[in-house]
């Protein structure tokens, strides 16, 4: 119910979108579900071309890589994941509020990234089965040498069908362990909206704050 | 010298006694000492704004990449006797002959270490290697979090490591005029921060609490080398990709009432 709500107040009308909605319906039921390691690979293929892409500006470039990362992305579980027992203490709203600034965060730190491109590229080394039914792709990202590469695994769970990461861990560092730890202070301190105002401040302002309870 | 050793020995006799069984699933959020941790870490912080910083930024200015990388190679390769000599302590012998064959072809065919040949040709990335690793390996337990100035992230196990790191490093044995040495070190440090200069910068807009962020990046990092092991493979990680129990509070203690309008 809730989610619908969410989900509905999201969908703005668009010219054509009931259409290209159709289409896209009768894709997922005609074509066989994508495996996990299909799903990494389709992300990292699409978000290479794009970051290829002279025609786009910037910004363009930027938007087109958050619609790729938000269709591979289930949020409602990555942010249910990192807070944790927390999660109870935020009414409906705030839940809400917080996946949407907590995606605002993530597109405005990494996004940065899209400028500073150089040839990198992806490879799939594996998949690992893990409980719960999850299932882990393990990646490279390959800058050349063999010294510099970059090993990241996507942690995959099934929605609706379908394949979603849930988390992504970097040369062993997990993003929803690290940003849990991050987030389970401020809340037990100053409670969900401490952590909402913080986060909305953060990405307004695009820059770092005092950490909190420094002294 | 014999003090150092002595309280070191003392300090892994009370960290293997605490625990000489398996080894435990990392626990980011430990941190006895966070108040003195916190104080450090702003001391660090202000350290490397002030200072490290903006010198590694005109060092990055001035210093073209491929000699950044070269002397990245270059210290990496004074550092293998110390990776060596740790192989040799964990019982790996593949690894030994590996850090072997890599300084040979570095140090001969690599113009003194500063082209990693074994990697870019041999296609072998180092691997890392450290004593704080091996005793991990020995079953040793991390012990408490602690933020080490100047030097940064570690614990009480890395710290005994670092020191005994310090010890077998050998090169500054050879090298008799003690400033030499000294000014080896600078360029090191400066010049790994400027490889660094984008990844810190990152780290920084990317986290709401940045000490959270470095001591569980740090936690996480070294129970993974330290176990080969990713995040889902120990007990407290399980409960990391449990969705069901914060569910189950919510029925119980949470309000799950109608979602209020927007």
């Amino acid at each position: 119910m809730r989610k619908a709500a969410i989900r509905a107040s999201r969908m703005r009308p668009r010219r054509g979108a009931t259409a290209v909605a159709l289409a896209g319906l009768l894709c997922a039921a005609a074509a066989p579900a994508q495996t996990p390691s299909q799903v990494v690979d389709g992300l990292a293929t699409q978000v290479v071309a794009v970051l290829k892409d002279a025609q786009l500006t910037p910004p363009q470039r930027r938007e087109r890589i958050e619609q790729i990362a938000y269709g591979a992305i289930d949020f409602t579980t990555l942010s249910k994941l990192v807070l944790a027992r927390n999660y109870a203490r935020f009414s409906p709203a705030q839940r809400a509020q917080f996946e949407a600034e907590f995606k605002r965060h993530l597109s405005m730190t990494y996004g940065r990234n899209i400028d500073s491109y150089q040839n990198e590229k992806v490879q799939i080394t594996g998949e690992r089965p893990e409980s719960r039914g999850d299932v882990t792709v393990l990646s490279k990202i390959l800058r050349g040498s063999a010294s510099e590469n970059i090993v990241v695994d996507y942690r995959l769970r099934q929605r609706d069908g379908q394949w979603k990461i849930i988390d992504v861990i970097i040369e062993g560092v997990s993003l929803v362990s690290n940003f849990r730890s991050q987030f389970q202070d401020i809340v037990a301190q100053g409670g969900p909206d401490r952590l909402l105002t913080l986060l909305a401040d953060k990405n307004a302002s695009g820059e770092s704050l005092q950490a909190p309870g420094a002294d | 010298m014999t003090r150092v050793r002595a309280g070191a020995l003392a300090v892994l006799l009370a960290l293997g006694g605490a625990g000489c069984a398996a080894i435990e699933p990392p626990r980011p959020d430990d941190d006895p000492y966070e108040r003195l941790n916190r104080k450090v870490f702003t001391f660090n912080e202000a350290i490397d704004t002030w200072g490290l910083e903006p010198v590694a930024r005109g060092w990055d200015w001035a210093v073209p990449h491929v000699a950044q990388r070269g002397l990245v190679n270059f210290f990496n390769n004074l550092r293998l006797p110390i990776v060596l000599t740790n192989d040799i302590l964990q019982g790996e012998p593949r690894l030994a002959a590996e850090t072997i064959g890599r300084f040979q072809a570095n140090t001969f065919l690599g113009f003194l270490g500063f082209w990693d040949i074994a990697s870019d040709l041999g296609g072998v990335p180092p691997h890392v290697q450290d004593t704080g690793l091996t005793l991990g390996r020995w079953g040793i337990k991390p012990g408490p979090f602690v933020m080490m100035p100047v030097f940064g992230p570690s614990n009480l196990r890395d710290i005994v490591g670092f020191t005994v790191d310090g010890m077998l490093n050998v090169y500054p044995f050879f090298v008799t005029i003690p400033g030499v040495t000294i000014g080896l070190t600078a360029i090191d440090v400066v010049n790994r921060r400027s490889r660094a200069l984008d990844q810190v910068d990152e780290a920084r807009r990317a986290s709401v609490d940045f000490y959270s962020f470095i001591r569980n990046a740090y936690v996480q990092r070294r129970w993974r080398e330290v176990t080969h092991q990713t995040p889902a493979g120990g007990a407290e990680q399980e409960d990391l990709y449990d969705v069901e129990i914060f569910e189950d509070q919510l029925e119980e203690g949470g309000d799950p009432g109608e979602p209020d309008a927007p």
